[in-house]
């Protein structure tokens, strides 16, 4: 079988047929998963956060003194009912982005194409930076 | 992971616009 082409000039129309249609399923994905995020923020309204995750941890037999469970539980202690509809809506304007992206590509949009390319390009300084922290507080 | 996913979706589109462009370009002229 031959590898496939990874570059957009040398594949054939159906690499690019599969290529388009695998971002837009990791976009479509993405989308749900903020999605799923925003409704289940939503429900933590007038909860205690921090009690909720502790809950969380204790049912699904993870092991609360492993180092991301103590990091994440540090996060969420005293998180306020603003705060949660905040990041609730930023989790649902994020999803749109990804629903709008993803739909965008499916139909072969040109448009859909820059916008992707905008959006994920604007969000990779953050990614770096988010590892950068992360390496530096683990190490 | 996620970085490297988005890496590639930026250097795929933006390529697959910049040939797109050239192409069609390249029509108007011939």
């Amino acid at each position: 079988m031959n590898k496939p082409h990874l570059r957009y000039k040398n594949q054939t129309p159906k690499e690019r047929y599969w290529t388009i249609h695998l971002v837009t399923a990791f976009k479509i994905f993405k989308g749900l998963i903020m999605l799923f995020v925003g409704i289940k923020l939503l429900t933590l309204y007038n909860t205690d956060v921090a009690e909720w995750f502790m809950d969380f941890v204790n049912r699904h037999g993870i092991n609360p003194e492993n180092k991301y469970v103590v990091k994440i539980l540090e996060k969420v202690t005293g998180i306020s009912n603003t705060q949660i509809v905040f990041f609730s809506i930023a989790a649902f304007v994020y999803s749109a982005l990804q629903f709008v992206e993803g739909i965008g590509l499916w139909l072969e949009k040109r448009w859909a194409e820059l916008l992707t390319v905008v959006a994920t390009s604007l969000l990779i300084p953050v990614e770096l930076y988010e590892i950068y922290e992360n390496s530096r507080l683990c190490a | 992971m996620v970085l490297f996913v988005n890496l590639f979706v930026v250097w795929y589109l933006a390529t697959r616009l910049r040939d797109e462009e050239k192409e069609i370009s390249h029509d108007d002229k011939s």
